[in-house]
């Protein structure tokens, strides 16, 4: 009991202290904000009464009512129901891709900036060369390689994301080296792999974090524009890329379509830069 | 620098073999549905698609340096001729979008890091906040909404050429081209903003101030100067992604450029025009950073290039 309260006041001490700053709250209203998306997706859906593929003919493109707040599409589906659902594929291609780029990005990050030598040089001209494309277009053809759907998009996102975390983890792993504790550890006869896992890591995974979130919008915004382009998800799976890839069709009928896909979209995104942006204010103080 | 040579070699292999890797035989989408096996076989025999990868990759990187693009597989088009015709929308578009955004990204990232009034500041780190998320699709189908579905005053999609009209070509262009500038101005004036606050801080702006020099001078010749220096590289950075954004401002607008072009011929197969249109994107990438290292030494007389 007593090592509860413990653990509890320890909490609220840092709570207390993150409520405190203007980034701290920051940092919570965002994370509160991308929980309630979370809701909305996984929720909504199951207690509710949405239909995102039942398709009413007769009411088709209908603007927004009291049935169908966000209106119908081209074959009367409601929109609400397409738009909740659609949070589904953004939310889970930031879980992909934060779980392809993230622990190799900086594994390799971290071991060339720490071991240096050859192995840090081909590391690095590696990732030059691969950042000489445009993000865009790798992902365009590696999808296509792959062979377009969902899945794919969101692995060709991972990918590309990649060498974003290697650089970060890499300069930060360069700039810790050299400080006095890292030698401190290595004097005091502590291995690579302890110093690497024990002293380097926890020091490196503020910048991680931040990146976390960056990556996050980035990944969301990618496979909104995979889809756009027709290369991600695929019908009758709804998601915002496509919901709006569809709505250019039917703009001058129903003005409405394309609009509410972008909202949530532009919200997530905005979100995640927020978070972001929090971090990146937290870490560097 | 002399890196940007080996690193154009490199790219061309990683384009060649990447290209190739994509799965679905063009001999086959060429000869059609009911070809029979012979004749596949003679077609992809008349591409050189029979001989091994290194040999195809030779033949073709002479051709390049000795200036033959080749011709489009789908329908024998030659690819120079491809170029010609669809490099000029990309570029003008490209090239009218960014002049736009920075004439807008200045003054918006200045503003917001540099007004005296709190809520011009606010205002305008909001602004550049809401337009940094929105996605550029997104932003040209309200804008459409907004201009050509609303108040009929803009094409909502088309083309015409600059050779036929040059006052209809333009007006198709407003769209694309506000639609580039807002987004992009968000990315350069955030960018902007931080540049300058940066700078702000720094001690030789107290010295100044401490000598007496009048504010508005200090703002101008002391901190602006210094805080523009890496906007240069970020513009640059963005002129390159801007090419590889084509795909996307092409495709809502509906503008024949080389975008649009890669796009159907990545859906086609159409291994030589995709070829060359990566490596000119990739070589384009390349050559921006060079451009924009060298305009760095000339903005910035500290840096020098052995």
């Amino acid at each position: 009991m007593n090592r509860l309260r413990f653990v509890l006041d320890g909490w609220r001490r840092s709570l207390g202290l993150l409520l405190g700053k203007r980034s701290g709250r920051q940092l919570l209203g965002g994370i509160m904000l991308l929980l309630l998306f979370l809701l909305l997706s996984l929720v909504l859906p199951i207690i509710g009464t949405m239909e995102p593929y039942t398709s009413h003919r007769r009411s088709a493109l209908e603007g927004p009512s009291k049935a169908h707040p966000f209106g119908t599409d081209e074959i009367g589906r409601d929109m609400l129901a397409r738009v909740l659902y659609g949070s589904r594929i953004s939310l889970c291609t930031i879980v992909v891709t934060l779980v392809l780029s993230v622990p190799l990005g900086t594994l390799v990050g971290v071991s060339a900036g720490f071991l240096g030598g050859v192995w840090d040089m081909l590391i690095m001209r590696v990732i030059d060369i691969w950042l000489s494309f445009p993000g865009l277009i790798v992902a365009i053809v590696l999808v296509v390689a792959i062979g377009s759907g969902p899945m794919t998009a969101m692995i060709a996102i991972g990918i590309i994301s990649i060498p974003k975390v290697v650089r970060i983890t890499r300069s930060k792993t360069l700039s810790l080296r050299q400080m006095a504790f890292v030698e401190a550890t290595r004097a005091a006869g502590a291995s690579n792999t302890y110093i690497i896992l024990r002293t380097l890591l926890p020091n490196i995974m503020g910048i991680v974090y931040v990146q976390m979130a960056l990556i996050a919008g980035f990944a969301v915004l990618m496979e909104a524009t995979l889809s756009f382009l027709g290369l991600g998800s695929t019908p009758p799976v709804p998601s915002w890329g496509s919901l709006l890839r569809k709505s250019i069709t039917y703009l001058s009928r129903a003005p409405w379509y394309g609009i509410s896909p972008g909202v949530f979209l532009t919200g997530l995104i905005l979100i995640t830069n927020m978070i972001a942006d929090a971090l990146n204010r937290i870490y560097r103080e | 620098m002399l890196l940007a040579i080996p690193t154009l070699v490199v790219i061309s292999v990683c384009v060649f073999v990447f290209v190739r890797i994509l799965p679905g035989d063009p001999a086959i989408a060429m000869a059609g549905m009911n070809a029979t096996e012979q004749q596949v076989k003679a077609i992809g025999e008349k591409l050189g698609l029979n001989e091994p990868i290194y040999v195809q990759y030779y033949i073709w990187l002479k051709d390049l340096l000795t200036g033959h693009l080749g011709n489009s597989i789908k329908n024998q088009y030659p690819i120079a001729q491809l170029l010609r015709n669809k490099l000029p929308v990309t570029l003008v578009l490209t090239g009218g979008g960014m002049s736009l955004a920075i004439a807008l990204a200045l003054p918006i990232g200045l503003a917001a890091g540099a007004a005296r009034s709190g809520i011009v500041r606010n205002l305008c780190t909001v602004w550049l906040g809401i337009m940094y998320a929105i996605p550029t699709f997104w932003l040209g189908i309200m804008l459409v909404i907004m201009f050509s579905m609303s108040c009929h005053c803009l094409p909502p999609n088309g083309y015409v050429a600059f050779s036929l009209d040059v006052g209809k070509g333009c007006v198709f262009f407003v769209l694309p081209w506000l639609t580039i500038a807002v987004k992009q101005s968000s990315v350069i004036g955030r960018y902007v903003q931080a540049s300058y606050l940066e700078e702000a801080g720094k001690d030789y702006v107290s010295v100044a101030r401490a000598k007496g020099i009048k504010e508005s001078r200090v703002r101008m010749r002391h901190i602006l100067r210094n805080a523009l220096i890496p906007v240069i590289t970020m513009i640059g950075l963005q002129l390159g992604g801007l090419l590889a954004g084509a795909v996307v401002t092409e495709t809502i607008f509906n503008l024949p450029g080389l975008g649009r072009l890669m796009l159907s011929s990545l859906f086609m197969r159409d291994y030589p025009v995709l070829q060359i249109l990566i490596l000119f994107v990739g070589g384009g990438f390349v050559a921006l950073n060079f451009l924009v290292d060298i305009t760095y030494a000339i903005a910035d007389p500290r840096i020098t290039y052995e």
